[in-house]
């Protein structure tokens, strides 16, 4: 078994806080957010594509058809879920970001 | 193939072979019927039935094979014949006739009728805890 | 590839690939075990060739790949059906041993419930770290 919590933690916390080093030059609030952006796109889209397969393989499941397996269904469901869940916490981040722009530029 | 349909068909052709073997055993000295005559033995006949028309071998076959009682028969060998001139059921020359059974090798196909039915109740339980397993992955 | 497919990729598609595999050896026994007494029934196997132990490698492997072309696609050696040859065959031509197929269910199911078990617990722990960052 090679669950690392440690990593997995570190790399989800990558993807919801991408860090300044990865965008070292230009002003610091949109450079920010443009990152932040292009996470929330791919998240989104993600998150789509996992609902809609997780959504298919549970309609082949109830129709029976052959080769459609309990566990294929739950799995891509459990995931989706999984997939939505960091796209709320992405969200929530760009949201408090966006709020704390918005403060200091009183 | 539905793995629970498979051993459904399993359970249901088993039960019904234990139940006719029973019935055997129960009518070994069952001298005269409803329709006259002897109890005559009974067996059943089992066949797999495949839903689809053409496989792509015979192992895809016997994969998808889905058993069930193609027909229940009756034993049509000879009745035994017993010499008692008393018996209500004796016929001219005095001579009964027995069902055609062999009690003790009915006992042992009981047995194994029996064994089998209760490998597949195993079976059919083993089905059920994997897809229960399955389902405590989603929602957590 | 998505984020959230690379972050699955690291860690469940060894186990996902046991689910499957060992759920579909099940069905081929549960065929072996109904038909028991089926005249002219051959019992069957799945035989897994590769196919698992490359899923494990795809797992561990420090590659970021976006498709299978990256591996050993010369040894690759997909799962089928083979001849279950354990049992002799009967006068009526069916060659089911139960007490072999009931031994090779009972360990084919805890190793179905075991990578199912595994399986959820490493969800379960992504998903802590997806609301631990969400804090």
């Amino acid at each position: 078994m090679n669950i690392n919590v440690l990593k997995a933690y570190q790399d989800i916390q990558k993807i919801v806080e991408p860090s300044e080093s990865q965008s070292p030059k230009g002003p610091k609030s949109s450079e920010k957010t443009k990152g932040f952006g292009d996470f929330l796109s791919d998240a989104v889209k993600d998150v789509n594509e996992l609902q809609a397969k997780a959504q298919h393989q549970a309609e082949s499941l109830a129709m029976r058809e052959p080769g459609a397996t309990s566990h294929e269904a739950l799995i891509s469901l459990q995931k989706a879920e999984m997939a939505f869940q960091l796209m709320n916490a992405v969200r929530t981040k760009i949201v408090r970001a966006y709020e704390e722009v918005l403060r200091t530029q009183v | 193939m539905d793995p629970f349909e498979v051993s459904a068909a399993g359970l249901s052709a088993m039960r019904m072979r234990v139940n006719v073997i029973a019935a055997n055993i129960a009518n070994a000295e069952t001298t005269r019927t409803a329709d006259g005559g002897p109890y005559k033995r009974k067996d059943v006949v089992v066949t797999a039935r495949e839903e689809k028309a053409s496989f792509e071998s015979a192992l895809d076959e016997m994969s998808m094979a889905k058993p069930e009682v193609a027909a229940v028969v009756e034993d049509n060998t000879p009745p035994r014949l017993v010499y008692q001139p008393g018996h209500p059921d004796a016929n001219p020359e005095g001579f009964v006739a027995y069902p055609n059974i062999n009690v003790v090798q009915s006992m042992t196909d009981l047995m194994t009728a029996t064994r089998l039915y209760q490998a597949n109740v195993s079976a059919a339980k083993a089905l059920g805890e994997m897809a229960r397993e399955a389902q405590r992955i989603a929602g957590s | 590839m998505s984020i959230i497919d690379k972050m699955f990729n690291q860690e469940t598609p060894g186990f996902e690939k046991a689910m499957d595999l060992t759920w579909r050896r099940g069905q081929a026994i549960i065929s072996n075990v109904a038909n028991a007494e089926t005249p002219r029934y051959r019992a069957v196997d799945l035989d897994f060739g590769s196919e698992l132990k490359q899923a494990f490698q795809a797992q561990e492997s420090d590659l970021k790949t976006t498709s299978e072309n990256h591996f050993d696609t010369v040894s690759n050696n997909a799962s089928h059906l083979t001849a279950d040859l354990s049992g002799a065959t009967k006068a009526d031509g069916n060659n089911v041993d139960i007490d072999v197929q009931m031994g090779k269910l009972h360990r084919n199911q805890a190793q179905y419930m075991q990578a199912a078990t595994i399986l959820r617990q490493q969800l379960r722990i992504i998903m802590s770290a997806i609301r631990g960052a969400s804090v």
